[in-house]
């Protein structure tokens, strides 16, 4: 369950928490899916942010439960020749290309045993 | 100029420093960061002063919540006010996300001059990779890693956006062979880290932190010890091997005696890039925050 600003809010992503004006009633309840149109009425009272839940029904926020675009980057295998231009590498660039590609295995050894647990 | 150079454009020193100062005049930090900066150096001030400037962006506040609650945090409590945000995330990561989400909204632009997301993921791991080194050097200014690794490129963002004839130019140069340095000083005689170290000196950050971004790429230039152009040559390789770049200068990488420079041997240095590594992955959430869409090169 994490804010977002209301202007960064796609139609269709659903309510984690209710909206409050600022007398604390209640102006819309957890789990209103909301419309373009609730979008428009949210600008117009100014309610700026807004907690929303994910698609797996847990309370998550829309946009972080993307896949994490530098976690792809960080596990990918990459041969030296093709980050440097031949001719361009050198010995610590290669201590640099080893040391990273060892954290990746332990890395990837954590996230399995994450993964394994109930 | 070499006269012979198939894609040499006619030399027009003044009109080029005329285009480089109107691109630095137009590109100005937003005064509520320079607002928060002051604000967070001075020891008087506390979370609660620094939540009511930040209180001021809604959009801003939005992501230093966002940052608080995320997986890296890990509190199992929402974080639900500005303050108590602040007080988790502290002064230094609230400056970071403050400085690095102004930074990007000031190159935002709707002219597709060059890959955006691809610029700033390598900007920001730099400068996370920065921090990480300055730390382990025990450099005295750490906190300026962050900025200059932030802002080491800079400069190629103004030609991008404010040359792009130029850009053309410089990029038919490098798909001759040519490094982009190389190139850049061919076609406008100046080379990013020259346009990069001139927009933050405009800024007004501190010298260290210009010299630094103007000498990136040749750090045996700065006076003996180590300087934070060490940190940063070594931060910009380092994150161009993590995410899988292509180098753009050509590096004979890293310089001579930077090793005993920073006082790093084989063993710290595979350390250091472990902890990069580490770091980077942490950070997964403060890129997506910061809008930073890293997509693979299959999915370009």
């Amino acid at each position: 369950m994490l804010p977002i600003a209301t202007k960064d809010v796609v139609a269709g992503a659903v309510l984690a928490s209710p909206v409050l004006d600022g007398d604390g009633r209640i102006l819309l309840r957890a789990g209103t899916v909301l419309t373009a149109g609730i979008l428009e009425r949210l600008q117009a009272w100014s309610i700026q942010v807004v907690t929303l839940r994910g698609k797996d029904g847990e309370s998550r926020d829309d946009v972080a439960a993307a896949e994490p675009g530098v976690s792809r980057l960080l596990a990918r295998t990459i041969p030296l020749e093709t980050i440097f231009p031949a001719g361009h590498g050198s010995r610590e660039a290669a201590i640099i290309v080893r040391a990273f590609a060892a954290w990746q295995q332990t890395y990837k050894g954590a996230k399995q045993t994450e993964e394994r647990k109930p | 100029m070499s006269p012979s150079s198939p894609f040499a454009v006619p030399p027009k020193e003044s009109e080029i420093d005329r285009l480089i100062s109107r691109a630095v005049e137009l590109h100005t930090l937003p005064a509520a960061v320079l607002e928060a900066r002051r604000i967070m150096d001075d020891p008087r001030k506390n979370a609660q002063d620094v939540a009511n400037l930040i209180a001021g962006d809604p959009a801003f506040s939005a992501r230093v919540l966002r940052m608080a609650n995320s997986a890296y945090y890990g509190f199992r409590r929402r974080i639900g006010t500005l303050s108590q945000a602040i007080v988790v995330l502290g002064f230094q990561a609230v400056r970071n996300l403050l400085l690095t989400a102004g930074v990007i909204e000031v190159f935002k632009s709707s002219k597709a001059t060059y890959d955006h997301a691809r610029f700033w993921t390598h900007s920001v791991a730099t400068a996370i990779a920065a921090q990480e080194i300055a730390t382990r050097a025990a450099m005295p200014q750490a906190q300026h890693a962050y900025v200059a690794g932030l802002m080491h490129d800079v400069g190629k963002a103004i030609i991008a956006q404010h040359m792009p004839e130029h850009a053309r130019s410089i990029r038919e140069l490098e798909l001759a062979g040519a490094g982009t340095c190389e190139a850049e000083r061919e076609i406008i005689g100046h080379d990013h880290a020259d346009i990069g170290g001139r927009l933050v000196t405009a800024w007004g950050l501190p010298a260290p932190i210009a010299d630094a971004i103007r000498e990136h790429h040749q750090p045996q230039k700065s006076a003996s010890g180590a300087s934070d152009a060490d940190v940063i040559h070594l931060a910009d390789i380092v994150a161009k091997i993590l995410l899988a770049e292509r180098a753009a200068c050509p590096l004979s990488l890293p310089v001579d005696g930077l090793s005993s420079r920073l006082g790093y041997d084989e063993k710290s240095l595979a350390e250091w890039v472990g902890a990069i590594a580490a770091s980077l992955e942490r950070a997964a959430d403060f890129f997506q925050i910061l809008g930073i869409w890293a997509a693979t090169p299959a999915e370009r």
